[in-house]
Formats: C-alpha cells, sequence, structure tokens
C-alpha cells in the first residue's frame, strides 16, 4: 500500500508529481492499495488496485497505516469477489 | 497503595475506551457489508419466487455484482472519512478500481462522495501514460508488495 499523507508537502519535497495543475485543489491525501491479481470480464486474471484520494491534507496518516491497511484489506477481499462474480457472468453471457 | 489503585483505574479506563472505539470501528465496518448482503438475499428470493427461475437469466440478476461493486466502493469511502466528518470537517474522497489491461491500469469503476454521478477519472484520458506499469504485475509484484 502506497500512502501520501499530504500531497502538496510531498511535492514540494520532489516525493509527489502532480500531473497537471488542478490536482492541486483536489487532490491532497491519496492511498493506492494493491489488489493482487483479480479476474477481468475479458483476460482472464489481471493486476487490480483500488485509489482513494481526498481534497482534505493529511486525510490519510502514516501513524494510522496498519488500521488504514486492515479496513481496505476487508473491502479489497469483497471487491475482488465481485470483479470474479462480474468475469463469471459476463463469461456466460458471451458463450 | 492509592497511587497504584488510581493507577489501574486509568489503565482500565484507557483500555475500555479504546475496546469502545474498536467495536464501533467494527461495527461501521462490518455494518454496509450486511446491508449489502441483505439486498443481495433480497434479489436471490425475489428470482426464485420468480417466473424463470432456476434460468442463468434468473440467477444473473439475482447475483447482480455491478450493483453491488459501487455499493461497496461507496462505503468504503464513507468508512475512510466518517471520523473527519464527524469533527464537522467538509471533505470529498474519490475512490476507484483500477484493473491492468496491456500494461496499462485502467479504471473500471469509480466513485465521487460529493458528485455520485460524475466520472472521477478525468486525469487517465488525458495522462494515460502515467499510469502504465512499469513494475511486473502478477505473482512477483504480489510478493513484492505484501
Amino acid at each position: 500500500m502506497i500512502l501520501v499523507e499530504n500531497c502538496q508537502e510531498s511535492a514540494a519535497k520532489g516525493e509527489f508529481v502532480y500531473m497537471h495543475q488542478d490536482q492541486k485543489t483536489y487532490l491532497k491525501s491519496i492511498i493506492a492499495y494493491y489488489l493482487g491479481n483479480v479476474f477481468s470480464d475479458s483476460t482472464g486474471e489481471v493486476a487490480g488496485a483500488i485509489s482513494i484520494d481526498s481534497d482534505c491534507p493529511n486525510l490519510f496518516q502514516q501513524a494510522e497505516c496498519d488500521k488504514l491497511r486492515r479496513v481496505i484489506a476487508e473491502f479489497g477481499q469483497r471487491i475482488r469477489f465481485h470483479l470474479a462474480l462480474m468475469a463469471l457472468l459476463t463469461k456466460k453471457e458471451e458463450s | 497503595m492509592d497511587v497504584l489503585q488510581k493507577e489501574d483505574g486509568k489503565r482500565l479506563k484507557e483500555e475500555l475506551a479504546r475496546a469502545k472505539e474498536i467495536a464501533e470501528h467494527l461495527a461501521r465496518l462490518h455494518t454496509p457489508f450486511g446491508t449489502i448482503v441483505g439486498k443481495k438475499t433480497g434479489r436471490v428470493h425475489t428470482a426464485i419466487e420468480g417466473p424463470h427461475a432456476y434460468s442463468i437469466k434468473c440467477v444473473k440478476e439475482a447475483l447482480a455484482p455491478w450493483l453491488d461493486l459501487p455499493e461497496l466502493l461507496l462505503s468504503l469511502a464513507t468508512v475512510l472519512s466518517h471520523q473527519r466528518k464527524q469533527e464537522g470537517i467538509m471533505l470529498n474522497v474519490r475512490i476507484g478500481v483500477y484493473l491492468c489491461r496491456d500494461g496499462v491500469m485502467c479504471p473500471i469503476y469509480g466513485m465521487d462522495l460529493n458528485n455520485l454521478g460524475s466520472n472521477p477519472f478525468k486525469s487517465y484520458a488525458t495522462h494515460q501514460h502515467a499510469f502504465r506499469m512499469t513494475q511486473p504485475a502478477g505473482k512477483e509484484a504480489d510478493a513484492a508488495l505484501v
């Protein structure tokens, strides 16, 4: 899991890069969570990830990293399951 | 003796407060899961009682993961922003699921807590190069990121 507490501060230190200026107004704290290999509707298993960001700086904090990881992992398992279910049902429709 | 009792009392109070916080947190976490399962159960019951029960079409309509996935994302965004909103802070949370297709992490579902109908992936459309995987995906990445 990658966690950036304060994107603007990290950008000032050269540790974070905005893709365009507008992002500075709404991208202030961000988490990227790797789901592992998940089922896709068309190509079998592929890498999956969840991205969560906020316009509130320091919404996600390193001090709470373990707690956040546990919460997102709980949801991640269910998201993986629903992606697999979608892949299964989509394949059934195509056959 | 009094000092020891006071310290014990203080420690117990702290432990109680921590246990209460964890219990509330778990309840907040599991409530949306229960709601989603409840809705799915309702759809399954409706399908069983319907005229096309036991058909593939019927099963698809009942399981309908495309209805549950947005709810899961919305719930996760709500759980993560709950504490700050309780403190009266106005904020937005955006959340998305990405899948790797042809070496690029493509957004397949997205949610903007303050604007549920909008597409939160505008940057992807104009900056696809930034979403290209530079590390190996699959088992090697799994091992590296545990």
